[in-house]
C-alpha cells in the first residue's frame, strides 16, 4: 500500500509542483525570518554583552517617550566620585554618549545613516570593552577634533584632514577628522563621532557637570551582581537605574527588538499570504488528482483496502510533498535569510552570514508549517477519496466530478454569502472604527469564503458570458474549450478559486495602500495651511539655531514651533495614560484647521492649559476646567487645566486611523517619510511649557496661508486607544498641528 | 419458466460444498414508479472447485448478480452467503475485509495501477492487507501464467493479454476462496482470449479455484463447467457442460422471447 502511494507520488509529481512550490514559498519565509531574526538578535547580544560595563548608572527611563523628543536625560558628573568610592569599584567613568545630533560634511551633507540607524557623538573612552579600536590618525584631542567610525567614513568618503559641522543641542561646531575607528564586533549601522573627553559633556550637553550615564568597573573577585546593590544603595534614593552587564545588554536588545520584529512580520505576512494560497492550490491539486484517479481508488477498495487505508494513502502523499517543500522551503529559507544579512550589509549593518544561526525552532516551525498545511488541505479531499465505492473500478467511464448536485454549495455559499454582505453594509454605516473594522474584515473573508464555496455555481452564467464569443472567434476549438470549462464546474470553480484569492490579496491590497495614500494627501489638504513644513529626516529634533536661522530667510513669514514630550497624566476617572504631548507657538491656527468643541486655541495654549480630543475626555470624565496631574520624565510633576476640547469628524478620522493602525508595529514603509504627518495617535494634544527638554525646538513651519486651506476644512484628531499608529510611523509622528 | 434441461431449479446444486449462495437475492435501482429490478430474487449456489460461467443479454442482471455475489455491491433484499459467512448485513469495513482476504477479481478493463510493475500489482492485495505473499504459490501463479520474464513490466509495457494475465495472477495470489470474472476477455482479441480463458480452466482444475466468469460470449463460456443463464432478474436455465453450438442456440431463444415480448408487451 506504501508503495503504491509512493509510487502515485512520484508519478503525479508534475502535477504536485505547483502545490509544493506554494509550500516551499511559505516555509522559505518563515525559516528565512526566523533565522534572519535570530542572527541578529545573537549578534547583538554578543555585542551589547561584549561591551555593557559590569554596573551601569543611568538616568531613570520613568517615561518612554514614543517620538523623539530630542530629550537627553542625564545624571551630574558629581555621581561619578561617589560611585567610584564604593567598596569593590576599580574605576568610574562619567559617560558622555547623545544621539540627537546630526553631523555634516564640509558640503553640508549628513554623514548619518539613512537606515534609521542613529547617529552617535561620544567621549573617546577606551577600555577593552569599546566595540572600536583607533585604525588610523591619533586620538580626539581639544575642541576642535573627532574620530570618526571607520564604515561611516568609507561610505560617506570622509578622511582624515576632512572638516565636520555636528549640529549639537547647545549648538552646532565644527571639528577635524583626526582619526578613524575600527569596530571590533559587528557595526549595527549607526555612525560614531568621537569626541575629546574633557570637551564632549560641554559641546554635547552644554555642561561640563552631565553625562549620560556612568559606567563602573568593578574590582577583581567583586561580581556583577553583588556590585549593584552597593551602587544602588551608595546612590540613595535618586531617580537612577542601575544594571549589570546582562541586564544592560537585554534591555539594549530589547530597544533595538521593535526595528527586527518589522522584518520579521513582513516576511511572516507574505508566509501567511503563501500559505493561503498554498491551501487553495493543494486541495485543488489533490481534488483533480482524485478526481483522475477514482478509478484506481476504486479498484484498490474492491481489493480490499478499506476507506481509513485509502484515506491514509491520499494524505500519506500530502505529508511527502509537505516533507519535500519544507525540506526546499527550509533550504531556500537559509538562503534568504543569507541575501537579507547581505542587503543589511549594504545598508550598513555588518553581519556576518558566517554566523547565521539556524536555532532548533527554524526547522521545527518549517516542517509543522509545511507538513500541517499540506495535510490539512488535503485533508478534505482525502476524505472524498475514501468515499469512493468499489463499484467505481467496474464503471466503464469515469464519471468522477460531475455527480453529486451542488445544493449544498448553494446553500452555504448564499448563506456565507449573505452574511458577508450584511457584515460589509454593518462597516459601511457603523460610526464606531474599530467596529467598523472588524465587521469590514468579517465581510471580506465571508464574501470571499461564500465566492469559493459557490464557485461551482458561477462557472455556468459566467463561462456562458466570458466564454460566449469562444466558438465564433475560434470556431470548434472555442466551443470545445467552453464546453469542457463548462462540463465540470467543480473542477473549473476550484481552479478559479486559487486565482480568485491570489488576485483578491493582490487586489485588496494595492487598493487598501492607494486609499492610505490618498487619504493621508487628503488629511494634508484638509488640516495644513502651512506653505512649508521643515523637519530633520530621522525625525529627531533639532536645535534653536535651525528656527533662527530659518526666521531670519528672507521671505518666511510666521513660524510655528512645534515639539513633544512624552508625558503620563493622571485622568479622573482613576487611569493613568501614558501618551505623547505636543506644544505649540500660539498662532497654531494659521498653519493648522483645529476644531474645537469647547474653547479655543486661545484657551488651549493658556498658560498652564492643555487640550484634548473630546471624546478621548468624555471616555475618562474630563471637563473644560479639570485640573491633571501631569508627569515629565526625571519624575518632574506640574498641573494643567484643561483649557479647550478638540473635535474630529468621524470619516476622514477613521480614514486616518486606519490608516495609522495599520502602521503601528514600526511599519515605515507604509508612511513615508517626507510628506507631513498629519494624525495624532491618541494622545490628547497638550501644551507644554514644562517639562520640556533644554531649550529644544519641534520642527518649525514658516506659514503663509496655504491656498489650498480656501476650501472648508475640518481639523483631524486622530485618537485611537492602542499605542497609536503614529508613534513610529515617519509621516506622523513629527508633525502634528 | 420451464426449461428441459434442468429438472431442479436452476442454479441450485446438491452438493454441500459451496463457495457462495444466494437466496431471494433482490436488487432494485430507483424507488417508487421508477424502480428497475436488476435482480428478482434469485436463488443461487456457487460449487467450490468449479468454473462456473453467468450469461445473458445485456441488461439481464449478470454483471449485479456478480457484484452482489462478491460484496461491492448493496442488496435490496435477500441474502448472500459466501462459504459459511452471511455477507448481507455484513458492516463495511467487514465487507472490505472479506474482499481482501477471500474473494479474487478480474476485470474486462484489467484495472491494473499503471504506476506499479507486474509483480507489485500481483501481490497488491497481500500489500493492502500488511501480509506477506507465499511464495511458492506466487512462483507457481506465475509459471503457470507466463509472466516470469515480464515482472518488472508496467502494465503500460504490457499487451492487453499479459495484462489480463497479471490481473489473473493477482487474483490467484492471496490464494481466494472465490474468483470473480468480469467479462475477462471483453477487450482481448480472441487469441488472447483464448489464453486467459485457458488459465482459468487451468486454475480450476491444476490449482483448485473456484471460478466465477460474467460473460456474453458464447465461446467463452464453454470454457467452463456450468452455465447459468439470466434473463430479466431472473435465473432461467443453467447447462453443464456446455458447448458452443448449445450456448448459441440458448441464447438465440432469449432473442426470440424478448422479440416477442417486445410484440406483445402486454403477455408480461
Amino acid at each position: 500500500m506504501l508503495r503504491a502511494t509512493l509510487r502515485s507520488f512520484l508519478a503525479h509529481k508534475g502535477r504536485l509542483l505547483l502545490s509544493a512550490l506554494a509550500v516551499v514559498l511559505s516555509v522559505a519565509f518563515v525559516a528565512g525570518s526566523l533565522i534572519f531574526s535570530d542572527t541578529v538578535a545573537r549578534t547583538f547580544d554578543r555585542l551589547f554583552a561584549s561591551t555593557s560595563a559590569d554596573v551601569t548608572v543611568e538616568p531613570r527611563d520613568d517615561l518612554e517617550a514614543s517620538v523623539p523628543t530630542g530629550a537627553v536625560q542625564t545624571v551630574p558628573t558629581s555621581l561619578t566620585g561617589r560611585v567610584a568610592a564604593v567598596d569593590g569599584v576599580a574605576s568610574a567613568h562619567a559617560d558622555v554618549s547623545v544621539e540627537n545630533i546630526t553631523v555634516v560634511d564640509s558640503a553640508n551633507r549628513s554623514v548619518g545613516p539613512t537606515t534609521g540607524a542613529p547617529t552617535i557623538a561620544t567621549d573617546w573612552y577606551v577600555t577593552d570593552r569599546s566595540p572600536v579600536e583607533l585604525t588610523s590618525g591619533r586620538v580626539p584631542r581639544g575642541a576642535g577634533e573627532a574620530v570618526l567610525d571607520a564604515d561611516t567614513a568609507d561610505r560617506k568618503d570622509v578622511r582624515t584632514g576632512d572638516t565636520l559641522t555636528v549640529l549639537a543641542q547647545p549648538g552646532s561646531f565644527r571639528v577635524e577628522v583626526v582619526g578613524i575607528a575600527t569596530f571590533k564586533t559587528t557595526n549595527p549601522g549607526s555612525a560614531l563621532v568621537f569626541l575629546d573627553p574633557e570637551i564632549a559633556a560641554t559641546r554635547l550637553l552644554g555642561s561640563a557637570d552631565l553625562a549620560t550615564s556612568i559606567s563602573v568597573e568593578a574590582a577583581n573577585g567583586v561580581t556583577d551582581e553583588e556590585l549593584k546593590p552597593r551602587v544602588a544603595a551608595a546612590l540613595g534614593s535618586g531617580p537612577y537605574d542601575v544594571r549589570t552587564a546582562d541586564e544592560q545588554a537585554t534591555s539594549a536588545a530589547e530597544d533595538l527588538g521593535g526595528f527586527l520584529d518589522v522584518i520579521k512580520y513582513v516576511m511572516l505576512g507574505f508566509a501567511g499570504i503563501a500559505v493561503l494560497v498554498g491551501v487553495f492550490l493543494i486541495v485543488n491539486t489533490f481534488s483533480m488528482l482524485i478526481a483522475q484517479r477514482t478509478r484506481e481508488l476504486g479498484l484498490l477498495r474492491a481489493l480490499g483496502a478499506d476507506r481509513r487505508q485509502v484515506r491514509r494513502s491520499v494524505l500519506t502523499e500530502a505529508v511527502l510533498l509537505g516533507l519535500v517543500g519544507s525540506t526546499v522551503g527550509l533550504a531556500a529559507g537559509i538562503g534568504m535569510a543569507a541575501g537579507l544579512i547581505r542587503l543589511m550589509s549594504a545598508f550598513g549593518m555588518n553581519l556576518d552570514t558566517a554566523e547565521m544561526v539556524i536555532g532548533w525552532v527554524t526547522p521545527v516551525s518549517a516542517y509543522v508549517v509545511g507538513v500541517g498545511v499540506t495535510f490539512v488541505a488535503a485533508y478534505l479531499p482525502a476524505r472524498r477519496a475514501a468515499t469512493v465505492s468499489p463499484m467505481a473500478a467496474l464503471a466503464d467511464a469515469d464519471v468522477a466530478g460531475v455527480g453529486r448536485p451542488l445544493k449544498v454549495r448553494a446553500v452555504v455559499g448564499a448563506a456565507l454569502g449573505t452574511l458577508g454582505v450584511a457584515a460589509l453594509v454593518g462597516c459601511a454605516t457603523a460610526s464606531e472604527t474599530a467596529s467598523a473594522a472588524s465587521l469590514l474584515g468579517l465581510g471580506v473573508v465571508l464574501t470571499l469564503i461564500a465566492t469559493v464555496v459557490a464557485g461551482p455555481l458561477l462557472v455556468r452564467p459566467v463561462i456562458r458570458v466570458l466564454g460566449g464569443a469562444f466558438p465564433a472567434l475560434f470556431g470548434s476549438i472555442g466551443r470545445m474549450s467552453q464546453r469542457n470549462a463548462l462540463r465540470n464546474p467543480r473542477r473549473t470553480g476550484a481552479t478559479a478559486a486559487a486565482l480568485m484569492v491570489g488576485l483578491a490579496l493582490v487586489g485588496g491590497m494595492s487598493v487598501a495602500s492607494a486609499s492610505m495614500s490618498k487619504s493621508f494627501d487628503q488629511q494634508i489638504d484638509d488640516t495644513l495651511g502651512a506653505d512649508f513644513v521643515i523637519q530633520n529626516t530621522n525625525l529627531i529634533p533639532f536645535s534653536r539655531e535651525v528656527t533662527d536661522r530659518v526666521r531670519d530667510t528672507d521671505g518666511v513669514g510666521l513660524v510655528v514651533r512645534q515639539r513633544f514630550a512624552p508625558v503620563a497624566v493622571r485622568l479622573p476617572d482613576g487611569r493613568r495614560i501614558r501618551t505623547t504631548a505636543a506644544g505649540y507657538d500660539s498662532q497654531v491656527d494659521e498653519v493648522a484647521h483645529v476644531t474645537y468643541a469647547r474653547g479655543n486655541t486661545a484657551a488651549a495654549l493658556a498658560d498652564g492649559a492643555i487640550a484634548m480630543d473630546v471624546d478621548f475626555a468624555e471616555e475618562h470624565g474630563v471637563r473644560v476646567g479639570s485640573v491633571l496631574p501631569v508627569q515629565f520624565p526625571g519624575e518632574r510633576t506640574a498641573s494643567f487645566r484643561v483649557g479647550a476640547l478638540t473635535t474630529r469628524t468621524p470619516p476622514r478620522a477613521s480614514a486616518c486611523r486606519a490608516a495609522c493602525s495599520s502602521a503601528s508595529g514600526p511599519s515605515r514603509s507604509t508612511c513615508r517619510a517626507g510628506r507631513t504627518p498629519r494624525c495624532t495617535s491618541t494622545r490628547p494634544p497638550a501644551r507644554t511649557r514644562t517639562g520640556s527638554g533644554p531649550g529644544w525646538n519641534g520642527p518649525s513651519t514658516p506659514t503663509r496661508r496655504c491656498r489650498r486651506a480656501t476650501r472648508p476644512t475640518t481639523r483631524t484628531w486622530c485618537t485611537t486607544r492602542s499605542p497609536c499608529c503614529c508613534t513610529s510611523c515617519t509621516r506622523c509622528s513629527a508633525w502634528r498641528s | 419458466m420451464s426449461t428441459p434441461a434442468a429438472q431442479h431449479a436452476p442454479g441450485l446444486a446438491s452438493a454441500e460444498d459451496l463457495a457462495a449462495r444466494a437466496r431471494g437475492l433482490t436488487k432494485a435501482y430507483g424507488s417508487g414508479e421508477t424502480t428497475v429490478l436488476a435482480l428478482d430474487s434469485v436463488d443461487v449456489d456457487i460449487v467450490r472447485g468449479r468454473f462456473t460461467a453467468v450469461m445473458g443479454p445485456s441488461g439481464s442482471g449478470k454483471s449485479t448478480l456478480m457484484h452482489c455475489l462478491a460484496g461491492l455491491d448493496t442488496v435490496s433484499a435477500g441474502q448472500v452467503w459466501l462459504g459459511d459467512t452471511e455477507i448481507t448485513g455484513l458492516k463495511e469495513r467487514e465487507l472490505t475485509r472479506l474482499r481482501r482476504d477471500r474473494i479474487g477479481f478480474m476485470f474486462q478493463s484489467f484495472n491494473l495501477i499503471p504506476t506499479l510493475n507486474a509483480v507489485e500489482n500481483i501481490t497488491l492485495p497481500m500489500d493492502i492487507a500488511g501480509q506477506k505473499p507465499d511464495q511458492r504459490w506466487l512462483d507457481q501463479v506465475i509459471d503457470t501464467l507466463g509472466l516470469r520474464d515480464r515482472l518488472e513490466h508496467r502494465p503500460s509495457q504490457l499487451s492487453g493479454g499479459q495484462q489480463q494475465r497479471v490481473a489473473c495472477a493477482r487474483a490467484l495470489a492471496s490464494r481466494p476462496e472465490l474468483i470473480f470474472a468480469d467479462e475477462p476477455t471483453g477487450n482481448l482479441d480472441s487469441r488472447a482470449g483464448l489464453e486467459v480463458l485457458a488459465f482459468l480452466r487451468q486454475a480450476v482444475d491444476d490449482l483448485g479455484q473456484t471460478v466465477v466468469m460474467v460473460t456474453h460470449d458464447p465461446g467463452a463460456a464453454t470454457h467452463s463447467d456450468l452455465v447459468l443463464f439470466l434473463a430479466d432478474g431472473r435465473l432461467v436455465d443453467e447447462m453443464e457442460r456446455p458447448t458452443a453450438a448449445a450456448v448459441l442456440e440458448r441464447m438465440k431463444r432469449f432473442d426470440l422471447i424478448r422479440a416477442q415480448a417486445g410484440a406483445a408487451p402486454e403477455e408480461d
